[in-house]
C-alpha cells in the first residue's frame, strides 16, 4: 500500500490475479481509480474475471487478434464490465465507482498475448533483450488516465500478440512501481527490471514473491505516495 | 533480507516530479497603493515560503507572476521555486486586465509545451486573478479563452475581488464554473496559505483522483 493511502486509511487500490489452465499461464493487474469509492474491489473483480477469461479463451483470442483485433478488445472489456455489473447488482452504487486500469499478459507454448488499458507499464524479456512492451496512457494531466468503465474504453485497450522462442518474461507494473522502473522522458526501463527478471529465473515463485514484496515495501514505496505492485510471468 | 536480492538505488530511474503551473495575475494599478499593495506583496511572499516548506509542492509548484498597472507585464517567469525571488510590486497606472490575462494564458500554454517537449508530466494549470477595480481594456478575448479552457478542464481559475470597488460582474465572466470570491478585508495572507495547501493537495493526487477544493478553508479569507 502506498504511503499516501496508508496515511488516510484508504485501502490499497492495486489488485492482481494469476491463473494457470493447462499450459496457459496468465497474470493480470489493475489499479483502482483514486477518488472512486470502491475501486479497490473493482480492481480485484476485474483482474479475477479477465485472468480467468484470457486463460480459458487463449487460443481463440490469439487467433482473432490478427484478423479481428477490435473483437478481441470488445471481448475482454465485455468480460470485465459484465463481472463489475454482476458485482454491483445488490450494491447501492454503479460500476463507475469500481473504475480501474487493466494490464494482463498470458502465454502458451510460443505465443504471448498481452493487453493494457490506462497507466502503468508492461515490460518484456525476450531472450536476452529487456524492453518496454506497452507504455502508460495518461490523459493530458499527471492525475488522469483511462479506465475499463469509461465510455469508449475499448479504443484505449491495446492488445499485443507475438511469438517467442526460448525464455520469455513479462512484467506488469502499476504506475506507483513504474515511478521507479520506467523513465518517463526516455521511455526506457530501469536496469532493475533486468535484475528482477534474473531473480525470476533462479528463485522459486514463493521466494520471488517474498523478495519482491520486500523491495516494494522498502525500495519502490519510498519513491512515491501511490500504491506499488508488480506481477511477473516467466517461462524458463 | 539477503543483500543479493535488494534493488540498489542506482538501478532505479529518477523521474521529474509532475509540475503544477500556477500563474498569479495581480492588479498593481494606482488604486492598489498603500495597504493593499503592501498586504498583497506580503501575501505572495508567504505563499512562496509555504510552498518551499512543503515536501512535495516545493518540487511540483511552478509559479509565474503577471502584473497589470498601467501596462501588463511578466514580473516573474516559471522556474524552480527555490531559485525564485518574489519581485517587488508598486501600484501605479490603469487596469489593463484583458491584456494581462491574455499574456498569462500565453505563458501557461508555452510552459505546457516546454513540459511536453522535456517529457515532464504536469497537472491542470491554475490561474489566480486578484483585482480591486474594473478592467480599463477589453476582456472579451480572455473571457472567451478562459471559458473554453475551463469547460474542457484545461484550466482552474480563481478570480478574487479585493475591496468593494472590484467589478464582480467582469470577474464572473472569467469564472464560468464558480462565482468569483471577494477577499475579506485585506486577508491576502490567509488566501495565499489556503492556495499553498490546495496546490499541495493537487501535487500529491494520483490518476482518477478528483481534487476537491477545501471549501471550509475559503471561509477564512473569502466570501461569495
Amino acid at each position: 500500500m502506498g504511503r499516501g493511502h496508508a496515511g488516510i486509511a484508504t485501502p490499497c487500490q492495486d489488485a492482481y490475479a494469476t491463473k494457470v489452465l493447462g499450459s496457459v499461464g496468465c497474470v493480470a493487474l489493475a489499479d483502482g481509480a483514486g477518488s472512486r469509492k470502491h475501486s479497490d474491489r473493482g480492481a480485484q473483480v476485474c483482474v479475477d474475471a479477465v485472468s480467468g477469461f484470457v486463460a480459458k479463451q487463449f487460443d481463440t483470442l490469439v487467433r482473432l487478434s490478427e484478423s479481428r483485433p477490435a473483437a478481441v478488445r470488445e471481448m475482454i472489456l465485455q468480460c470485465a464490465v459484465v463481472a463489475l455489473r454482476r458485482y454491483v447488482r445488490r450494491k447501492k452504487y454503479g460500476i463507475e465507482d469500481l473504475a480501474c486500469t487493466l494490464l494482463f499478459a498470458a502465454f502458451k507454448d510460443g505465443h504471448v498475448l498481452a493487453g493494457h488499458l490506462g497507466d502503468g507499464v508492461i515490460g518484456v524479456l525476450n531472450g536476452a533483450e529487456v524492453r518496454v512492451l506497452s507504455l502508460p496512457e495518461n490523459g493530458e494531466y499527471a492525475n488522469s488516465t483511462f479506465f475499463v468503465t469509461d465510455k469508449g474504453a475499448s479504443s484505449h485497450l491495446r492488445i499485443y500478440q507475438f511469438e517467442v522462442s526460448g525464455s520469455v518474461g513479462l512484467m506488469l507494473m502499476s504506475d506507483g512501481t513504474a515511478e521507479s522502473l520506467f523513465n518517463r522522458s526516455t521511455k526506457d526501463l530501469a536496469p532493475a527490471v533486468t535484475t528482477i527478471f534474473s531473480w525470476a529465473r533462479k528463485l522459486p515463485a514463493k521466494e520471488l514473491s517474498a523478495v519482491l514484496t520486500q523491495n516494494l515495501e522498502q525500495i519502490f514505496r519510498a519513491k512515491t505516495s501511490d500504491d506499488c505492485s508488480v506481477a511477473i510471468l516467466v517461462r524458463h | 533480507m539477503n543483500e543479493e536480492f535488494i534493488i540498489r538505488q542506482q538501478e532505479l530511474v529518477e523521474n521529474p516530479t509532475p509540475r503544477v503551473p500556477i500563474c498569479l495575475v495581480l492588479d498593481v494599478s494606482g488604486s492598489m497603493s498603500g495597504d493593499p499593495i503592501e498586504e498583497l506583496q506580503e501575501g505572495v511572499r508567504m505563499f512562496f515560503d509555504a510552498i518551499r516548506e512543503d515536501d512535495v509542492a516545493q518540487y511540483a509548484a511552478e509559479i509565474a507572476i503577471v502584473t497589470f498597472g498601467g501596462v501588463a507585464r511578466k514580473a516573474l517567469d516559471f522556474f524552480a521555486i527555490n531559485r525564485q525571488e518574489v519581485p517587488p510590486m508598486y501600484a501605479d497606472g490603469g487596469t489593463p486586465m484583458g491584456e494581462a490575462l491574455d499574456l498569462s494564458l500565453d505563458i501557461l500554454e508555452a510552459r505546457k509545451t516546454e513540459y511536453r517537449n522535456a517529457g515532464v508530466d504536469y497537472y491542470q494549470p491554475w490561474m489566480v486573478l486578484m483585482t480591486d477595480g474594473a478592467p480599463t481594456d477589453s476582456i472579451d478575448s480572455a473571457a472567451r479563452r478562459i471559458s473554453d479552457l475551463v469547460k474542457t478542464k484545461k484550466l482552474t481559475v480563481f478570480p478574487i475581488a479585493i475591496g468593494g470597488a472590484a467589478n464582480t460582474s467582469a470577474l464572473a465572466r472569467l469564472s464560468p464554473s464558480r462565482p468569483p470570491l471577494r477577499l475579506k478585508g485585506l486577508n491576502f495572507r490567509e488566501f495565499f496559505l489556503w492556495l499553498s495547501r490546495s496546490v499541495s493537495r493537487v501535487s500529491q493526487s494520483t490518476p482518477g483522483e478528483e481534487v476537491k477544493l477545501d471549501t471550509d478553508g475559503i471561509k477564512a479569507w473569502g466570501q461569495v
